[in-house]
């Protein structure tokens, strides 16, 4: 049981870090960040290769992913974005982007698996399930990144241009915002949620190019389960889906992990596309 | 512009595919590799056809597309080797698998919106490249060896050969001819409808949904014929030729073409074989090509190859003369078959998260009257026309039509109950012209049911020289003389509000419901709209009217009824509750 | 005394779609209170967008103490002193009363927040005192009255000098008009220009200096406040002569 929950756990903070990445972004550009699993797999690959395990390695990672997504968001969707461009169009290109940095990783690295040392050493014992501490870790930095997260856009100023931008872009211009500047710092805090991603995946498991994409499928999945849009919401939706994936894999079969998550996502789209959690609210069609 | 909507497809369309092919044919047959590509261009155009159906003239981003093209080819395959089933009852099994599958994804997206559509179809694209990566049946990981070959009526039809050359040709035949049927029948201006202006569809008593689910099935059937080509071309298939990659490939081949247009698969199809050679050649910078390239269409490119042609034609185009109409006049009849109706709003009241928009009204308008509706800004007067036309349900209270329940009913049922409206602005199709706009409202009323509708049949088309003949007399009745066959959106304000009035007068409703038509027309223009509004009248059509001008509201209605931040102010004939000071203390301010 | 703003000949409209505003011309001295009647769709909205720098000018001039204003955005303009006060009372609903000042703060002197708040919300709250009563709410939960408030207030946070206010009695009640109403009058009288558009006359006649009525486009009709007789203005206003509504008789102000 305990190690059901650690593995869910570490799953989930890979997810939710996805989520929340996706999550920031939709609510302030109305675009889904399809390149976000590419990003996140080459941060992986960047830190495994380049950089000792450890505080430095990290934190060098999350600046090279803000950095590459915040090149994603200039070359991709600025320009239409401000032409109006449709928002799928533009999330489609995303993915294209993606695609670039999937040739660049594949010319600079190997197009193989990588698996980063371990961030700590040894091992924790509850009950009578033992596990390294490692996982603990991971689920603890993906935690307070995303509580990070969290504070700074509901308590500083800062957060709240970015907060209010998202939920009024034109009436924030009109409180002389620099509606520009806030693209720059989302789009940034969106790419260093990836790296962080990265660097986690690679600790507890593996990073490869060819896992970009159900990756970016299990992100959506936990965004659009805790309902897309909602900082917040995304962690409980990345727990939901990573709880019934590990369900799926230790009792059912774990050849088609990424099937079910599907299922999962289309029944939920089916039937609550505002997300499990979201609020019921007085109903608005059109 | 799209012509889809006035002209008839010319006679000579259908030879066209027919005459390609066999031009081709004579070229390429001296060579081997040209054979070889040609059979690929083939079954190529197919599936780029059917995406461009479905993406390019009905806007719905499926993600799935390649992965619908895979089922096909795997289906196909596997029943005829494992139950030896022969090549064109598989095929046409196949088409009919991919046609189900297609409804399996369409049900539960059928009313979300882009994104999530986008979402999930994606979803469903890697979910069955992981099924047929893992699954023993599909041959996992090492693919499906040893497909037969093609085979009709005992003889075989060897892969990169000429005689397999004509098999494909002939699919790829059929599916011009079925794309072309198609986009220029009412299922095809549906589509674009669907793609430009879904409100517009509803509020002419058209499912959207039921729209996506013709676009799924019948893009999804083509899919699977191209599949069954492309696996009995390569006599080997893998799950990696249906993934990602080969689906950024086919939204760039319609893209570069253009997509929505009936050559731009044509052109999209030489750009993608072009690709995958170069792609060949390259070994790995195909990743950063199509990369790129999707960037650069996607995220600046607007229209493609054939859509830069369009705009030069536009540019070189010095004969500003109207073109001619496509159908003479016919004459417009007000009439409707509903008399002695009654549209009944009772106690209604709509919350929006806190704000009380309606609270408590009550009004009723019969057939053959004007009720005016006025009310200071934000009143909650659109308000109100949302929740009868189905778009908002209201929080309490209740919509009837001669008793029978309105407000649990979808937008589009409410319009074929004989329910319609215009909008605050005109929600038009603007690339497509005047006279086609309004006669899209006549999709609800089509004689030809839907199977001729999609292969265009001489009923269909019989309707369709209907429609615009009784568009044009519509429009003529509404005082519309000018522009008739130019694109709605580069019309007058004055004239896109007649031609949504048109529009919705086509679907001979019972009750119009009419939302500040007279905004930023002239005293000219709003006398006529006002002398319109008393015929619609005069001929049993049930009239709600709102505006800001009150002069023009009293002076055509039978009735007023006046809202004030939600609640009714007042009711009654136009002379006596404009004399009321209440009424006027809401437009003019007073003393506190 | 030059104006502060001059507009000449403006035209302007949304997108590709046609004008709006055809030919409007009309200036706002400084320290002044200019009113804009007109029926919806009349363009009083278009008017203060363009102002703001939401809606591109076409032709025409824009001048802000003699200097042509050019294509700038809202917060550019905001900086110039040139601040919108949209219709429907918007405020930022899911930031505090607080927060929403204090963003307003931040976004013209991102360093020095605190000394600029200092300075404005002893009279933002001197003003308004519900608003420091409920300075902890989250502005979404106020009355619309309130809202109003709220976005006078960031308003005057970002030091205008001219206040674009649109249709600031939109579903109000009219003790709460009252209220809105008496706090522009004191703002004006501490030199602040104001630019206010409004389908509800009574208001605007004992405020404003200056009124237009605006009619598809133009100004139909410009006279000092007061002046105006009620059919001149209903005329303007419908664009019929002899309307089919009559108006009690107002008291004298």
């Amino acid at each position: 049981m305990t190690q059901f929950l650690v593995t869910t756990l570490c799953n989930a903070a890979v997810y939710a870090l996805i989520a929340v990445s996706l999550n920031v972004v939709y609510r302030s550009s109305g675009v889904l960040n399809f390149g976000a699993g590419h990003i996140t797999v080459i941060a992986g690959i960047f830190y495994v290769n380049q950089l000792d395990p450890g505080v430095i390695g990290i934190l060098v990672t999350v600046v090279a992913a803000a950095a590459t997504a915040l090149l994603g968001y200039v070359t991709s969707v600025a320009w239409g974005q401000r032409r109006g461009i449709h928002h799928v169009s533009l999330s489609l290109a995303l993915l294209g982007y993606g695609l670039v940095l999937d040739f660049a990783a594949g010319e600079i690295w190997a197009k193989e698996g990588f698996s980063a040392g371990p961030l700590i050493g040894g091992s924790v014992t509850i009950g009578d399930t033992t596990f390294s501490r490692e996982r603990i870790l991971v689920v603890a930095l993906a935690a307070i990144f995303i509580l990070g997260t969290l504070l700074f856009v509901d308590r500083t100023m800062a957060g709240n241009a970015i907060e209010a931008t998202a939920a009024d872009s034109e009436l924030a211009t009109l409180y002389g915002v620099r509606t520009d500047v806030v693209a720059v710092v989302t789009w940034l805090l969106a790419g260093a949620a990836l790296g962080l991603a990265g660097v986690l995946q690679a600790s507890i498991a593996a990073v490869s190019l060819t896992t970009a994409l159900p990756l970016v499928i299990f992100g959506i999945a936990a965004a659009v389960v805790g309902g897309l849009g909602s900082i917040s919401k995304a962690a409980a939706g990345a727990v939901a889906v990573a709880g019934v994936q590990t369900a799926f894999i230790q009792f059912v079969s774990p050849r088609y992990s990424v099937s079910m998550v599907f299922v999962l996502l289309f029944i939920v789209l089916a039937l609550r596309p505002a997300g499990l959690f979201a609020n019921a609210r007085v109903a608005e069609r059109v | 512009m799209s012509r889809a909507f006035e002209s008839p497809r010319p006679w000579w369309q259908s030879l066209i595919a027919p005459i390609v092919v066999l031009i081709v044919g004579a070229v390429v047959s001296r060579d081997d590799f040209w054979i070889y590509l040609a059979i690929t261009a083939a079954a190529a155009f197919i599936l780029t056809v059917s995406f461009n159906l479905i993406y390019g003239y009905a806007g719905i981003f499926s993600l799935a597309h390649v992965a619908v093209y895979g089922i096909g080819a795997y289906t196909a395959c596997l029943v005829q080797m494992n139950y030896g089933v022969p090549f064109l009852l598989a095929t046409l099994g196949s088409m009919a698998f991919c046609g189900v599958a297609s409804l399996v994804l369409w049900w539960p997206t059928r009313h979300l919106k882009d994104l999530f559509l986008a979402i999930a179809t994606l979803g469903f694209a890697v979910t069955v490249q992981e099924i047929l990566l893992k699954w023993s049946v599909t041959g996992g990981a090492e693919g499906l060896l040893g497909i037969p070959l093609a085979n009709i009526a005992g003889h075989d039809f060897v892969a990169n050969t000429m005689q397999y050359y004509w098999l494909a040709a002939v699919g790829a035949v059929l599916a011009f001819e079925i794309s072309a049927r198609v986009t220029s029948s009412g299922t095809g201006r549906k589509f674009i409808a669907l793609r430009d202006a879904p409100v517009a569809l509803s509020a002419v008593g058209v499912s959207p949904g039921r729209v996506r689910l013709v676009a799924f099935v019948i893009a999804g059937a083509l899919a699977g014929l191209a599949g069954t080509l492309f696996a009995h071309q390569n006599l080997f298939i893998a799950s990696e030729s249906f993934g990602l990659d080969r689906l950024i490939v086919l939204i760039l081949a319609v893209l570069i073409g253009g997509s929505g247009t009936q050559l731009g698969p044509v052109v999209g199809v030489v750009a993608l074989v072009f690709i995958d050679e170069a792609g060949v050649a390259s070994a790995g910078y195909n990743t950063l090509i199509l990369g790129g390239a999707i960037i650069l269409l996607l995220g600046y490119g607007q229209g493609g190859l054939m859509g830069l042609v369009e705009r030069l034609r536009g540019l070189l185009r010095r004969d500003t003369s109207a073109r001619p109409l496509p159908v003479p006049a016919r004459t417009a009849q007000f009439d409707t078959p509903h008399t002695d109706a009654v549209l009944r709003v009772a106690d209604v009241s709509v919350d929006f998260g806190g704000v009380r928009a309606l609270d408590d009204v009550t009004l009723e308008v019969r057939s053959g009257e004007v009720l005016g509706l006025i009310g200071p800004n934000g009143a909650g007067k659109t308000t109100l026309v949302n929740v009868v036309t189905g778009h908002v349900r209201p929080t309490a209270g209740q919509v009837s039509l001669d008793g029978t329940r309105l407000d649990r009913s979808r937008p589009h049922e409410v319009a074929q109950r004989g329910v319609v409206r215009t909008f605050q602005t005109p929600r038009l199709l603007p690339d497509v012209s005047v006279v086609g706009n309004v006669a899209l409202g006549f999709a609800g009323v089509a004689r030809a049911g839907d199977l001729g509708e999609i292969v265009d049949s001489r009923r269909a088309r019989e309707d369709t020289r209907d429609a615009l003949g009784r568009a044009v007399g519509l429009l003529e009745a509404l005082d519309v003389h000018t522009g008739l066959t130019e694109p709605a959106g580069s019309q007058p304000y004055a004239n896109q509000r007649l031609t949504e009035i048109a529009r919705a007068l086509a679907t001979r409703p019972a009750f119009v419901l009419l939302d500040e038509p007279g905004a930023g027309l002239s005293d000219h223009e709003r006398d006529n709209l006002a002398v319109i509004i008393g015929r619609l009248a005069k001929a049993g059509i049930g009239v709600l009217l709102i505006d800001h001008n009150v002069s023009f509201v009293a002076a055509v209605s039978d009735r007023i009824h006046v809202l004030d931040r939600g609640q009714t102010l007042a009711t009654g004939e136009p002379a006596e509750v404009l004399e009321r000071r209440e009424v006027v203390a809401a437009y003019f301010g007073g003393d506190a | 005394m030059s104006a502060l703003l001059e507009i000449n000949g403006l035209r302007s409209g949304y997108g590709s779609a046609t004008d709006v505003l055809h030919d409007v011309s009309l200036s706002i001295e400084a320290g002044t209170a200019v009113g804009v009647v007109g029926a919806n769709g009349a363009g009083k909205s278009t008017l203060l967008k363009t102002l703001a720098g939401l809606v591109p000018v076409r032709s025409g001039d824009v001048l802000l103490e003699g200097v042509p204003l050019k294509r700038e955005r809202p917060d550019a303009r905001l900086r110039r002193g040139i601040v919108l006060l949209p219709e429907g009372h918007r405020v930022m609903r899911t930031l505090t009363v607080e927060e929403n000042l204090r963003l307003a703060a931040i976004s013209r002197w991102p360093g020095g927040v605190h000394a600029r708040l200092d300075e404005v919300l002893p009279t933002v709250y001197e003003l308004f005192p519900v608003l420091h009563e409920r300075r902890r709410q989250l502005a979404g939960l106020l009355s619309g009255g309130e809202q109003q408030m709220v976005s006078i207030g960031r308003a005057l946070v970002s030091k205008p000098r001219l206040l674009l206010l649109d249709e600031p009695s939109l579903g109000l009640a009219p003790v709460v008009i009252d209220r809105i109403y008496e706090s522009l009058r004191m703002l004006r009288e501490t030199g602040l220009s104001l630019l206010v558009v409004e389908q509800n006359l009574g208001r605007l006649n004992a405020l404003c200096d200056r009124l237009h009525i605006l009619r598809l486009g133009e100004v139909t009709l410009s006279a000092n406040g007061g002046d105006l007789s009620e059919d001149a203005i209903k005329n303007a206003y419908f664009g019929q002569s002899g309307t089919s509504m009559t108006v009690p008789q107002e008291e004298e102000e």
